[in-house]
């Protein structure tokens, strides 16, 4: 009796002690991570920092200090450039370690092996747009300059240092909260790392949905409604700018465009509205006789946040801004000399070819009337609970094989991308790092190539800024459709020289400025298409630019801060034109008393953006119909008008037949009817909303703007960020996105900077410095950032030092 | 008196064992302080689970104090807590206090079996052996 007790006991203790040492998804192993000595408790980072004072770091050469600021912003000042690399890989891994291997794992394919089945499609998608291959290609580059390649190497061994260091209990909590231990980290995850950079700002195109709308509305309607050109638009390169060389000769023959079966989707596309504002003011423009250069970048915001903030100081170097957690350096920000940002810029430069097989097998393809063959790569998925799967990619010259049906092999497309070109981009940002003046400035970004950036440059005298990328040498429409694989007249045909890219240097209207808008007016020599074209935040920065004169670092953040749309102001005179009052009630006539006394500016307590929003959206899906209900009948992915030429058409041609509601067959509907269709439908919805949420419907509660953890955990995302802006405005707040960085340098004697990111220096959850930023950078203040010449512990604004020795 | 010492055995050295071994080492602790002190299974369940309480709990509090509470109050609503520190520091606590009892119940029950101590309250259940 007792033994049979015992036995019981013992295998029930034991038993339940095995279950909680373990994971059962989604709870995490409940024993481990409850405990105070073990859990999560252990990531309660103490209020007072304390980090190790001494530190032991076998690789440096030199002993390096690190000063904490009282926004934990590190100062790292080290003897020698490779010593402070290796510092800023430990110190970045000491805040942000599990973002730096999830981002990669993401950029490579893996993020099944930590969550499971559930994202093997996204994995799979990954690694056929060939983001490895991509990852290795620039690795090999960066190979042939070894002093550059050194300085990745030793921000590597200073994040393995960190990574040794830690005991599991001290792993961030997403470690514990998923089950899993980090791994050594390589150059080939900071490659990884500029890779996926690439994939959000440089992998955007419609090849696939223009050729089926094309199909469908034949080629006059399609022109109609999807010009290239935007009459309104206030180029990155003003006009007057004069294309004084001779361009490379492309053929003119006319691409052509290969008869597609209605297909659907191709990759997943990134949301619309990734964009970025940057601007540089001449000594003339600004109060204090010296230059001032701008720059926010929006991108999908997240947490932990996307740039960690750093100072880096040596005998030969001394650089601040913000660098990406998993490459050295710093991507934007200055020196003691010079001021650099950067938007994206938003050529096509990811093509589609429709493959014509030899046979299902995939082995051969037809090209210039010979067979070539394919290159055969096993990908490996090692599935989080449930093991090995295998996927086959196949290799043309063009690119991978990277939009395939696994029954059908008809419509296999290759993909030609310009992220799988070896480029340095590591160089660019060194030499720009430790650039001195305009020309060092030219010389540092000349071998960048992509993700393509609008660079804006200041120093003391000059402003300036480069259209830089590597860009492909186009015939006229050239990849802004399918194209077939089988001729060599539908590859690029090169490479445009880099001295030909838009640039200019000092401009007579005394700023340079980009906001994703066109590159340049339509005379510039070569063809290049978009995706992206931004025009109103461009329109309204240029506008405002060249308006005021003797500017002030304050107007340059009520600028980054202006919530002005030019979009509405463009859009809304026009819709209110049409509205028949005598059809309203009361309660809507208010409604619409609040749209005409209304600004078109986005601020967060307005009641009149959320009407607008609501409005436009509705007017523009009835405007359509016809698009919803083709792409719906049929299961095809379509291309849709821009909003601007939505707005041209109410406008200009508000009796244009897209106009008519295609339902009702025996009325013909204009712009005015679809108005006031859509005023009353928006009306309605924004009571409902009103009723559902029990509150006003006020911009900020409306826009509910976001910034999610980045493995979606609820209780690590802010949600509610209470702020105004809109995509369509320099602000350019979206429910899930904006400004990530907010810059401003006055390049004086004594350079004066101010800058804000959402979220904090700190990774972890636990941290006061998670999210101390975010309510700074939802009220549009800034902070006044530090920019040391020396160590100094005396410093009052310094909290922390800690000090490291080989 | 044993109930203390063993409460006292329990908490200190499952509270060094856990600073370098698993969390798991409060169970193999819990169970061997037990079979040596030889109590009651229900004396030795109480003894374990209090003295786990209190050092899981003593030290979530003071990790929740030292962290003005950031921590928990995420971890309170992620987890099922309903967004309250106190029950998820209450929770934690009388989780490890279950493993604590757990592990020293069943040491005590080893004993009994193994090794029992002649004890003069448990004399009936003791004849009741000697006479099967």
């Amino acid at each position: 009796m007792r033994a049979v007790k015992f036995i019981l006991m013992l295998l029930f203790t034991v038993g339940l002690t095995y279950m909680l040492n373990n994971r059962f998804a989604p709870l995490p192993p409940m024993g481990k991570f409850l405990s105070p000595f073990f859990g999560f408790w252990q990531n309660a980072d103490k209020i007072d920092i304390s980090y190790a004072q001494d530190i032991q770091l076998a690789s440096l050469s030199g002993s390096v200090e690190v000063q904490y600021d009282d926004r934990l912003i590190p100062h790292i000042f080290a003897e020698n450039n490779r010593d402070a690399m290796l510092v800023q890989g430990y110190v970045t891994a000491q805040h942000r370690l599990w973002q730096m291997e999830f981002q990669t794992h993401n950029a490579a394919g893996r993020l099944s092996e930590l969550i499971g089945e559930r994202v093997l499609e996204r994995d799979k998608e990954t690694r056929r747009m060939g983001m490895v291959w991509a990852a290795q290609q620039s690795l090999e580059e960066w190979k042939k300059t070894p002093e550059y390649y050194d300085l990745v190497e030793a921000y590597a061994e200073g994040v393995n240092a960190y990574i040794e260091s830690l005991s599991p209990k001290e792993y961030p909590i997403e470690y514990k909260l998923l089950d899993y231990a980090p791994e050594k980290w390589t150059p080939l995850k900071t490659a990884l790392l500029l890779k996926q950079m690439s994939r959000t700002l440089a992998s955007k195109e419609f090849d696939l949905e223009n050729t089926n709308t094309l199909q469908w509305l034949g080629e006059e309607t399609f022109r109609d409604l999807f010009p290239e050109a935007f009459p309104k638009q206030s180029p990155i390169i003003p006009s007057e700018r004069k294309w004084n060389f001779k361009p490379v000769k492309v053929p003119d023959s006319k691409p052509v465009i290969p008869n597609t079966d209605k297909l659907s989707s191709i990759f997943q596309k990134m949301p619309e509205g990734i964009g970025s504002n940057n601007w540089a003011i001449s000594g003339d423009k600004s109060a204090s006789g010296h230059p001032i250069l701008c720059n926010d970048p929006h991108l999908p915001l997240s947490m932990p946040s996307i740039w960690y903030e750093i100072q880096i100081h040596t005998p030969h170097l001394n650089i601040y801004g913000v660098s990406l957690p998993g490459s050295p350096g710093v991507i934007i920000g200055f020196n003691e000399h010079i001021a650099w940002g950067v938007t994206n810029v938003g050529h096509d430069v990811s093509d589609w070819y429709l493959l014509d097989w030899k046979d299902g097998q995939r082995g051969e393809y037809k090209y210039e009337g010979k067979y070539l063959k394919t290159k055969k790569v096993i990908e490996e998925f090692k599935v989080r609970n449930l093991g090995t799967i295998l996927d086959t990619v196949y290799y043309t010259h063009f690119g991978s094989v990277a939009y395939t049906d696994e029954n059908d092999a008809s419509n296999d497309m290759a993909y030609r991308w310009m992220a799988h070109e070896r480029s340095n981009e590591l160089a660019a940002f060194f030499n720009l790092n430790k650039a001195k003046n305009y020309d060092d400035y030219a010389d540092a970004i000349g071998v960048y190539s992509c993700p393509a950036q609008n660079f804006v440059f200041a120093d003391r005298q000059d402003i300036a800024l480069w259209v830089q990328g590597k860009f492909p040498l186009k015939r006229k429409e050239q990849g802004r459709f399918l194209q077939k694989a089988d001729g060599a007249d539908s590859q690029w045909a090169g490479f445009i020289p880099r001295e030909h890219n838009p640039h200019i240097k000092n401009p007579e209207r005394g700023f340079v400025s980009s906001a994703n808008q066109h590159s340049t007016a339509p005379d510039y020599p070569y063809y290049y298409s978009g995706a992206s074209f931004g025009d109103y935040r461009g329109r309204r920065i240029n506008q405002v630019l060249a308006e005021k004169e003797k500017m002030t670092i304050k107007d340059m953040m009520a600028l980054q801060n202006d919530n002005y749309s030019l979009q509405a102001a463009d859009c809304l005179p026009f819709l209110l034109q049409y509205v028949d009052k005598s059809t309203l009630s009361k309660e809507d006539l208010e409604q619409v008393e609040l749209l005409e006394d209304w600004d078109y500016i986005f601020d967060q307590d307005k009641i009149a953006p959320s009407l607008f929003k609501i409005w436009f959206k509705k007017f523009y899906t009835i405007t359509w119909d016809e698009f919803y209900t083709y792409a719906r009948k049929s299961g095809t992915a379509l291309s849709y008008p821009d909003y601007w030429r939505t707005i041209d058409f109410l406008e200009n041609q508000p009796e244009h037949p897209f106009f008519d509601i295609a339902q009702t067959a025996n009325e013909k509907e204009t712009a005015r009817e679809v108005a006031n269709a859509s005023l009353k439908a928006a009306l309605k919805a924004a009571k409902d909303w009103e009723t559902d949420n029990e509150k006003p419907i006020k911009w900020q509660s409306y826009l509910n703007t976001s910034i999610q953890h980045l493995a979606r955990i609820p209780d690590f995302s802010l949600n509610g960020v209470q702020t105004g802006g809109d995509q369509y405005a320099p602000n350019a707040n979206s429910s899930w996105g904006g400004p990530s960085w907010r810059m401003v340098v006055e390049m004086g004697n004594e350079i004066d900077a101010y800058g804000v990111y959402p979220g904090g220096q700190s990774g972890n959850p636990g941290s006061p410095y998670y999210d101390n930023f975010t309510k700074f950078w939802a009220t549009g203040q800034y902070y006044p950032l530090l920019f040391m010449k020396t160590p100094n512990n005396e410093h009052k604004r310094i909290i922390t030092t800690q000090k490291m020795k080989p | 008196m044993k109930f203390a010492i063993s409460f006292l055995l329990i908490a200190s050295l499952s509270f060094v064992s856990q600073q370098f071994m698993p969390w798991w080492s409060l169970v193999i602790v819990a169970f061997v302080i037990s079979w040596l002190m030889g109590m009651r299974s229900w004396q030795s369940f109480l003894s374990g689970f209090l003295a786990i309480f209190i050092t899981w709990g003593a030290y979530a509090i003071f990790l929740h104090q030292g962290n003005a509470g950031i921590l928990t109050d995420r971890m309170a609503n992620l987890l099922p807590f309903a967004g309250s520190s106190i029950l998820l520091i209450l929770g934690s606590a009388v989780f490890g206090g279950f493993m604590g009892g757990l592990g020293a119940a069943t040491g005590s029950l080893g004993r009994d079996w193994l090794a029992p101590v002649s004890k003069p309250r448990n004399r009936g259940r003791n004849r009741k052996r000697m006479r099967r």
